[in-house]
């Protein structure tokens, strides 16, 4: 499956909420309602999800070494794929 | 994972349960707050707005509000407007007395509002015997009102020994009135101390109604039966009990404890009225103990994964200690009969 993810931007979608965890992010939609756990640690924040900033652009912000972007990055888009497919997330 | 993640206890609850008054038009047999008068100790109008704002600055997602009977507060629906405005979800607990075309079409207009009606038995007796006299035909005539309105709500029923073999009949009923149906808990709390041996589900009801539970995926139980059910519905919903790592409770006067079926002073938390609501989750001191709860009679247990001991609430109240096993897990029914 060919990702897209770096290249779009997100946006919550109605009735989702997302605040931050020890662990990453913690998502909540309120179909089910339903909850969402995303170990993304602090590679990821809740304003990532106010649409302004691809994921290229923020780990290019967070000047990661190019091992660890490379390696978080395919788990991220994973992530943010199944989000947008379960429609907690909207791209934007 | 996510259990793992959940179980170290989170920045915030994920939704807070909130026993606004004590005050109710019932006198149910099983009430689990005991309510009945009002008291002139619960926090005013001004103190819950200020726990709504606390709620929206830790970012709480929902709120579920129960009593008493919320819709008695006459500053209510300042509240669902004020929870609204903040963009926190609200699931509303009610009897349904109140309940008229006029309110219903009132709440209609809520975005983040979800209503749960009790009813405990798909027959006036049955029912009646339970929430008292008269209720039946009024919470239909309540279903009936949110129906014609479109809101979204659930029937709520408490599993008891008297409305067990209607739980297909409340099935259909709720597809009727096309609302969900959520089956609760029975726990000797409250009213429910001194009725949970006339009106508790026996063992055999409870083994059978796992059984049912696990065919009949979209009954929600609200995680309470999570020590009852089966593998495939395991993966949509916990595997251990919440309180104090996802979620607690408020009571009407302020106080802060794990869950609503712990409202003991064994368990005070402290008070929203002494100490910021963040101050109480991340530090109170019965918070950490039930967060670092380990049920080691469980450990050898094939469905430990499973339940982790069940509802420290059911242990408490039945052998007076929250770290031993829930009394009514699938292996304890079994080994009981």
């Amino acid at each position: 499956m060919a990702y897209h993810s770096m290249t779009a931007r997100y946006k919550l979608a109605p009735g989702s909420q997302v605040r931050e965890e020890d662990f990453g992010l913690l998502f909540y939609t309120q179909r089910g309602p339903g909850l969402f756990f995303v170990s993304s640690g602090n590679l990821l924040d809740e304003d990532f999800f106010l649409g302004n900033l691809t994921l290229e652009e923020k780990l290019r912000q967070l000047s990661l070494p190019g091992s660890l972007a490379d390696a978080r990055l395919s788990e991220l888009e994973k992530t943010l794929d199944m989000l947008k497919n379960k429609g907690v997330i909207l791209e934007c | 994972m996510s259990a793992n993640m959940a179980r170290a206890g989170l920045r915030a609850p994920v939704n807070a349960t909130w026993e606004i008054t004590w005050q109710c038009n019932l006198h149910c047999a099983h009430c689990l707050s005991d309510a009945g008068a009002a008291s002139p100790e619960e926090l005013s109008t001004q103190e819950s707005r200020n726990l709504i704002l606390q709620f929206a600055g830790m970012k709480v997602f929902q709120v579920n509000i129960g009593g008493g009977e919320p819709f008695i507060r006459k500053d209510f629906l300042e509240l669902l407007d004020f929870l609204q405005e903040k963009g926190i979800v609200a699931c509303v607990s009610t009897n349904g007395m109140l309940m008229d075309d006029k309110l219903a079409q009132r709440l209609a207009a809520f975005n983040h509002l979800y209503l749960q009606v009790s009813l405990d038995g798909v027959t006036e007796e049955v029912n009646d015997r339970i929430r008292g006299q008269g209720t039946y035909r009024k919470i239909l005539s309540a279903l009936d009102c949110l129906s014609r309105q479109g809101l979204p709500y659930s029937i709520n029923m408490v599993l008891t020994r008297l409305n067990y073999s209607q739980l297909n009949s409340f099935q259909e009923l709720a597809k009727e009135y096309k609302a969900g149906l959520r089956v609760s808990r029975f726990r000797p709390s409250g009213r429910g101390k001194g009725t949970k041996a006339s009106l508790g589900p026996t063992p055999d009801q409870l083994e059978a109604f796992a059984e049912w539970l696990a065919e009949h995926d979209r009954v929600r139980t609200g995680d309470s039966f999570f020590c009852l059910t089966s593998e495939n519905r395991r993966r949509k919903g916990l595997d251990m009990c919440g309180a104090t790592k996802m979620t607690c409770c408020i009571s009407p006067n302020g106080n802060v404890y794990p869950c609503a079926f712990l409202q003991e002073e064994t368990f005070l938390a402290g008070s929203v009225r002494d100490q910021s609501f963040k101050q109480i989750w991340d530090d109170a001191a019965i918070f950490r103990k039930i967060r670092n709860l380990d049920v080691s009679a469980c450990h050898t247990c094939p469905r430990f994964e499973t339940c982790r001991g069940g509802c420290p609430a059911m242990a408490f109240h039945t052998y007076g200690d929250v770290s031993l096993p829930d009394p009514e897990c699938l292996v304890n029914l079994k080994v009981g009969s």
